[in-house]
């Protein structure tokens, strides 16, 4: 990890166009251009955890706060302005009181507040359709890593930057398809409805985005 | 949980990518977890998932929040001791819980043998209180040998296999072994000779029994989610 930097690196909010352009240590492979170690949020989640640096934290807020409300907004059933601060809320607060749980190893700052906010939706869904589930969110959708598995480490870090790049290649009526099935949490079927389009067409262009995005590994 | 083989029966993309999405829906959650405790190569996919899903949240449209949004949180963080940790992972189950998935320990909170077993032949079924309203989860245990009854669904069954192993004609399924059965398939499971098997099954409409039996009892048959 490049140490408390006093001038940390700026980056556009959008990674995808712009995944960062650091230089890379001459071990990593050339294609990687997206790395965790020099990652602008992964630093101030670090410096949250280990020093409780607000300064840090506000940067946090000021960059995802209102990428949480968008996430919010966007889900289907969800679209009060009220649920939505409150997501973006209740997310900010688990940054701050789990960043000590974050593992730079396991995800980027960005992949595990993206699982904060999931479930953070989970849960404010279930509260407003009054359903009353025993099993606790974060234990259903938790499934840890195991330690043999962090030797993967670079590995992980390769399939993140493929994922990105192969994203921002995507035909965009694929893209738009796992757009709506992940941010807005539809079903393919709702998501099929919605485009107006075969609930088979939909499958096979999540499956098309799916093995171009290069996620599933061989069965 | 380290199962002795890793599952040889996986959940379709389509059902781990609505994991990764957090829109899997009620119950259904619940057989995925328990797989992705035995499966590494399905941890390793739903990880992945879980980053294509984040580069698509990080390039979402940014919509402002409130002017006094940061304010309103900084004012909770210093009111607040610290109380909101996450679960502890890898944390030593309590005895009772010795063999049982993590995403399992809070529906049995003291046991196996506290549940309420309920036998139909060879196979005792104890339902779960999971509060999904349209699917019935339970723990089924066949005894080592034990034929279960021919049936086929009316719906769709999750099973995933948590101990001990049982075959149908399609196959022989072990620990974290993940199965979807529709409303064409029939079969009739056995259990291992060697060994008893335990299964997490979650029903979202009442299974149809083969032959005379069937005949009988199948139009009293109902899924009853607690």
């Amino acid at each position: 990890m490049s140490a408390k930097a006093s001038v940390l690196p700026f980056v556009p909010r959008s990674g995808l166009q712009s995944a960062a352009r650091h230089p890379s240590s001459p071990a990593m492979n050339q294609a990687v251009t997206f790395d965790r170690d020099t990652d602008p949020w992964t630093i101030r989640l670090q410096a949250v955890a280990l020093e409780r640096d607000r300064k840090a934290y506000a940067e946090l807020f000021r960059h995802f706060a209102p990428l949480l409300k968008s996430f919010a907004l966007s889900t289907s059933g969800m679209s009060s302005n009220a649920l939505a601060e409150e997501l973006v809320q209740e997310v900010m607060l688990k940054i701050w009181n789990r960043a000590s749980t974050f593992d730079s190893a396991k995800a980027s700052a960005t992949t595990w507040i993206y699982t904060l906010a999931r479930n953070c939706r989970i849960d404010l869904l279930r509260r407003k359709f009054r359903v009353h589930e025993e099993v606790d969110v974060d234990e259903l959708w938790d499934f840890g890593t195991d330690p043999e598995e962090l030797h993967d480490e670079l590995y992980q870090k390769r399939i993140e930057v493929d994922i990105r790049e192969s994203l921002r290649a995507l035909p965009s009526e694929q893209r738009q398809i796992i757009a709506k099935v992940y941010m807005e949490g539809k079903s393919h079927s709702e998501a099929a409805e919605e485009l107006n389009l075969p609930l088979g067409t939909v499958k096979s262009r999540i499956r098309l985005a799916m093995s171009k995005l290069k996620v599933m590994l061989e069965r | 949980m380290n199962a002795m083989t890793a599952p040889c029966f996986h959940p379709d993309q389509f059902m781990l990518s609505d994991y990764a999405a957090g829109s899997l829906q009620g119950a259904v959650a619940l057989p995925l977890a328990v797989h992705l405790e035995y499966c590494q190569q399905c941890r390793r996919e739903t990880q992945q998932l879980e980053e294509v899903a984040a580069c698509l949240f990080e390039n979402l449209d940014p919509v402002p929040v409130g002017e006094d949004t940061l304010e309103q949180v900084l004012r909770r963080i210093d009111s607040i001791v610290a109380d909101d940790v996450a679960p502890a992972q890898g944390a030593v189950p309590a005895p009772l819980h010795a063999g049982i998935p993590r995403a399992l320990r809070s529906l049995v909170p003291a046991g196996l043998d506290a549940l309420d077993w309920k036998r139909i032949g060879s196979l005792r079924s104890s339902r779960l209180r999971f509060g999904d309203s349209e699917r019935e989860v339970a723990l089924q245990h066949i005894s080592a040998g034990g034929k279960v009854l021919g049936h086929g669904h009316r719906g769709v069954e999750i099973t995933v296999v948590i101990n001990g192993s049982f075959s149908d004609q399609d196959g022989c399924y072990r620990s974290g072994d993940f199965l979807m059965r529709g409303p064409d398939d029939v079969h009739r499971p056995v259990a291992a000779q060697d060994g008893d098997c335990l299964c997490l099954a979650v029903l979202d409409a009442p299974i149809r029994l083969e032959g005379w039996v069937g005949r009988f009892l199948n139009p009293f048959m109902k899924i009853r989610p607690l």
